[in-house]
């Protein structure tokens, strides 16, 4: 058994568009063993082994499809503000006291500008 | 014996060894004995939880990136391996061993008393980008805890009790001066985490930034920083107030990392 859903609504794809379920007709299309069946909301059929009923349309999986141009802009603008910082605070950066020497003590300390 | 209680053992001997190395400090700045126990205790722990890391990493097929359990013991490896790093290289950063230890013990216990459950790896965190992300993110914690340590070995100088027993420690307008370097490099690293953060937030999740609790808290502490780091640099503040922007600036990266991604609902929590 496949199965599928036709939309009875036109479409317009220049535009966003949501499925209502409630306002939204659609047609249920079977494929049972090579012969097709069309099912209304509401419509029942009786198949080998059991009983189709098409109760309702309660759920679909939507997509919603994105696109920023100015996005890798930003990341790059970022990456600048993040070297620009680090050059900021190079020269205090630049007199962190690593020494080997326990003796040294004292001759970093300062102010930071 | 199977791999579940072997990396739960090793990580327990070295919850054992930081605890030593904690004592080790202690010890040597108040009575000056047992000199150079401390990298020693420390580095048999971190090498204990590395390989707890690692077998449990190899077990269920993905590193310590989600629940509490791994957050912390991931932090107990990273916080002790930048602190081993600070406490070989930079002698001044020693003293902050009798701060640090005691923070990372509260971690460690932390760890012993929270489910070691495993965790299934979320397609959006299988990025190069979340390692990038993550050690930014470890960095800043890191270099913080040691300001925190510099920070607390000045107060501790400025108490009358601890004043009689303190015995080795360098003075304090160098350990805020070494504290502030720290903190201006953890400010580099703290942007970094954002901007990786971002970046990889907008593949995984097809947005940026969307001002959910983590990414709220973590801008809250990159602003603390920033502004503190602009005080210290701005009005070269005295080495005690100076510590207590820094006690602030940790308590926010704290709660940030520890406690808003447990208790929120949102996404970034690591659920998805």
């Amino acid at each position: 058994l496949r199965f599928w859903l036709h939309l009875d609504v036109p479409r317009n794809d220049e535009r966003g568009w949501v499925l209502n379920s409630k306002a939204v007709r659609g047609t249920l299309i079977l494929d049972v063993e090579g012969r097709r069946l069309e099912l209304k909301l509401g419509q029942s059929v009786r198949l080998p082994g059991g009983e189709l009923d098409f109760a309702e349309l309660r759920a679909w999986m939507g997509y919603k499809i994105y696109f920023d141009p100015t996005l890798p802009w930003l990341l790059f603008v970022a990456a600048i503000g993040l070297l620009g910082l680090g050059w900021h605070l190079w020269q205090p950066l630049g007199r962190l006291p690593v020494v080997k020497s326990d003796q040294n003590h004292g001759q970093s300390a300062g102010a930071l500008t | 014996m199977s791999h579940v209680p072997l990396e739960l053992a090793l990580i327990w001997f070295g919850v054992l060894a930081y605890a030593a190395s904690t004592f080790a400090a202690w010890r040597e700045l108040i009575a000056r004995h047992g000199r150079g126990a401390v990298l020693p205790w420390l580095a048999v722990g971190l090498v204990c939880i590395g390989l707890g890391i690692g077998l449990r990493w190899q077990r269920i097929g993905h590193g310590p990136f989600l629940n509490m359990f791994e957050i912390l013991i991931s932090n107990l490896f990273s916080l002790g391996l930048v602190f081993a790093v600070a406490y070989w290289r930079m002698p001044a950063a020693r003293a902050a061993a009798v701060v640090v230890m005691p923070i990372l013990m509260v971690l460690a216990l932390w760890a012993l008393a929270v489910d070691p459950v495993d965790t299934h790896l979320p397609a959006t965190y299988q990025t190069p980008l979340l390692w990038l992300h993550v050690a930014a993110g470890k960095l800043f914690l890191g270099l913080c805890l040691i300001a925190v340590g510099l920070g607390g070995v000045i107060c501790l100088q400025r108490s009358r009790i601890m004043q009689s027993i303190i015995h080795a420690s360098p003075p304090a307008p160098l350990l805020d001066a070494l504290a502030w370097r720290l903190m201006m490099l953890a400010l580099l690293f703290q942007t970094s985490m954002l901007v990786v953060g971002a970046w990889w937030a907008q593949g995984a999740w097809g947005r940026y930034w969307a001002w959910d609790a983590l990414e709220t808290w973590a801008f809250a502490t990159w602003v603390a920083l920033a502004v503190a780091v602009h005080l210290r640099r701005s009005y070269n503040t005295a080495p005690i107030g100076g510590a207590a922007m820094i006690f602030v600036v940790f308590i926010l990266a704290f709660l940030t990392f520890f406690g808003v991604p447990f208790i929120s609902s949102a996404p970034h929590k690591g659920a998805v």
